[in-house]
């Protein structure tokens, strides 16, 4: 999952970078408004930590202007004011989710958490299910029928971005362009050794295959072949 | 005081040994020749003393001196009764000096002249005692000691100058190759060209100092080659998808074209560049130390055998086979994305390398596990074989360029390894095989 953090304090910038990363989040960094634009319009974010005081545009002109464009990416507002004018309008401007500096790491993932479920038209929980395959997006635990499925880090990024987008044919460029971020340059081959690999673990020894290959055009996750 | 140079310092310290040792051994002499004048004046003037001492005799209460008191010729002889008053003399001394029992002893006599004096109150019987006194000149004696001295004296300036021609001479002798890889290396600094060596070809420190001097250039210069080649090979890079891609917009512009056509064209160019631009932020990175590898429990054995299964189906297009021989659970901390990205580096070049038959192994040591991908194709030539882990080297430059071959893979690949704590390397056998090595429980190096 792919996410833009826009914060103008480097410190700040660079402790929610670590954070997201520690989670298995791809993450991009930008420090103003402007940057923030041109990522917004670049690259499809599954979410974005969005910080109002900014400088160039700031956070709540840029929201309304994405918003706007038909960007539907779901965005949490960080600011240092707590009035409740701020939070109506911050959330009026077309974010999901508001949280006050200084905040406890751990509430922000929490709510970035919840804020993508809204998205993904999960279940409350957070549990996303296709036939028996299950993935746990809150605990990042995957099950096959009975069996929990251990997988790395990435190659749970890349099952719960195929889940999210059940029944989508997701190209490479897509998959690539969701699981890691913009500095990483490696070469073609490696996702499709990453869906092998997930294949093994997630379709291996049983009758229904989920994970397919759409010649030409990429992967997708669903039932019928 | 302005620090002096090691030539200077050398010179100086030259000189100044000869001074020291020339004042050395003049004091020596001088110590032992003024110690040798006075042993031989004291005993001189103890044997006049005693010879005299047989000569004095008591006759019926009277003092009688024999004749024989002047044969005593080797020294002078005065002879003073218990009062003090004179009663013999040889020639007479040109001094004045009391009289006094003791040592022989030093006496400034007329003239400046220096005189031995030795005096001995002597018992006749036990009533009557006389004075005998034996003395002489030190002239012939002072006189050596001043030639002597006067040598010595003369001696210093031209010995202290000999010194510091000799010093200079010989400093400048021996420091004369260090004077010639100064100024080489200041022509070499200053010039374009590191292409110019030192070139000593002495068997001592300062050839040995040579030699790795121009080794050390050797290095410099071909440092400095590959980073002209990378800019060169770069901005070739980057120019090229950039023409294009100006030219496309200006025929999608006009009237009578097509814009989708011009745009899909673009739409390649842009991925050509983005990826080109991604490849030298991190080549940069990893030069700047700042690239850092996300590290997980991996199981290296499933990621070399989806790996190879993967590039399977491309084999079998190129009529190659690709068998495994995979030791199962090789599990290690490491960065999974890296480490897939080696390996199906290796397996690419395996594949347009081989002719028949790809082969691909890992098998685990005692605290490390030891990985292979070797193909049954011409090989790496050897004048190559140094280089290939260099970024951007092309061995083949036809034959990658066409493959879509960027030339970091490799050079990513060995970065990889390092970053692990291990390493790679490649080899000549029936084929080119390369070979790395990762810890098994490995820590971010």
């Amino acid at each position: 999952m792919r996410i833009l953090v826009v914060e103008d304090e480097p410190i700040l910038n660079e402790s929610l970078k670590k954070l997201l990363a520690r989670e298995g989040y791809a993450v991009d960094c930008c420090f103003d408004g402007e940057e923030a634009r041109l990522n917004f319009q670049m690259t499809e974010y599954d979410g974005a930590v969005l910080d109002i005081m900014l400088p160039k545009i700031d956070g709540l002109t840029l929201l309304r202007e994405i918003r706007s464009a038909g960007n539907v990416v779901p965005v949490l507002l960080l600011t240092a004011r707590d009035g409740i004018e701020d939070r109506v309008m911050g959330l009026d401007a077309g974010a999901d989710d508001y949280l006050v500096k200084p905040f406890a790491g751990e509430e922000l993932l929490a709510r970035i958490r919840a804020m993508m479920r809204r998205q993904a038209n999960g279940t409350p929980t957070g549990r996303l299910a296709l036939a028996d395959l299950v993935v746990d997006t809150g605990k990042r635990q995957v099950f096959r029928g009975e069996k929990e499925i251990f997988l790395s880090s990435r190659e749970y990024s890349i099952l719960e971005y195929l889940m999210r987008n059940r029944g989508v044919v997701l190209s490479r460029q897509r998959i690539e362009d969701h699981i890691w971020n913009y500095d990483y340059e490696g070469g073609s081959n490696v996702v499709d050794v990453y869906i092998r690999k997930l294949r093994k673990l997630v379709d291996e020894g049983c009758d229904k295959k989920l994970i397919h290959t759409v010649r030409g055009m990429g992967y997708v996750l669903r039932e019928e072949a | 005081m302005k620090k002096l140079s090691v030539k200077q310092r050398v010179v100086l310290f030259t000189a100044g040994i000869m001074v020291l040792m020339v004042m050395l051994v003049y004091g020596i002499l001088r110590w032992s020749s003024v110690h040798q004048a006075e042993r031989y004046g004291s005993e001189t003037l103890r044997q006049a003393s005693r010879d005299a001492e047989d000569e004095i005799k008591l006759r019926d209460g009277m003092l009688v001196l024999d004749r024989d008191l002047a044969d005593i010729d080797y020294a002078s002889i005065q002879i003073y009764d218990s009062t003090g008053r004179m009663q013999y003399y040889g020639p007479i001394p040109a001094f004045d000096a009391p009289l006094a029992e003791g040592k022989p002893r030093r006496v400034m006599g007329d003239e400046g002249r220096i005189w031995y004096v030795y005096d001995v109150l002597h018992p006749v019987s036990d009533s009557v005692s006389v004075w005998i006194r034996s003395c002489m000149r030190m002239d012939s004696v002072m006189e050596v000691e001043n030639h002597v001295h006067k040598v010595f004296l003369f001696m210093i300036l031209p010995l202290c100058a000999l010194g510091i021609v000799g010093g200079h001479l010989i400093t400048r002798r021996a420091f004369a190759p260090m004077t010639q890889m100064a100024e080489a290396a200041e022509r070499i600094a200053g010039g374009d060209d590191l292409k110019e060596r030192i070139g000593l070809k002495n068997e001592d420190e300062f050839g040995k100092l040579s030699q790795v001097l121009d080794d050390m250039l050797a290095r410099l210069e071909a440092a400095f080659r590959q980073e002209k080649l990378f800019t060169a090979n770069a901005s070739h890079e980057l120019r090229t998808p950039l023409a294009v891609i100006r030219s496309q917009c200006e025929l999608g512009l006009q009237e009578d074209n097509d814009p989708r056509a011009a745009i899909m064209v673009i739409a390649e160019q842009e991925k050509r560049l983005s990826r080109l631009v991604k490849e030298l932020l991190l080549l940069s990175r990893m030069d700047a130390h700042t690239e850092k590898l996300t590290l997980e429990r991996v199981d290296l054995s499933a990621l070399m055998e989806a790996a190879a299964e993967e590039l399977m189906p491309a084999a079998q297009e190129r009529g190659l086979a690709i068998k495994m021989d995979i030791s199962p659970n090789c599990i290690l901390m490491g960065d999974e994305l890296r480490l897939i990205g080696m390996l199906v580096n290796l397996l690419e070049n395996a594949l347009r390398y081989a002719s028949s038959v790809i082969t691909v192994s890992l098998c685990r040591g005692a605290d490390h596990f030891v990985g292979t991908v070797r193909d049954d194709g011409p090989g790496i030539p050897p004048e190559h074989l140094p280089y290939i882990f260099q970024r951007f080297y092309q061995a083949d430059p036809a034959r990658s360029r066409e493959s879509g071959s960027s030339g970091i893979g490799l050079s990513l690949a060995e970065w990889t390894a390092k970053a692990h704590g291990g390493y790679i390397e490649a080899q000549n056998d029936g084929g080119a095989v390369f070979r790395f090595r990762l810890p098994a429980g490995t820590e971010q190096s």
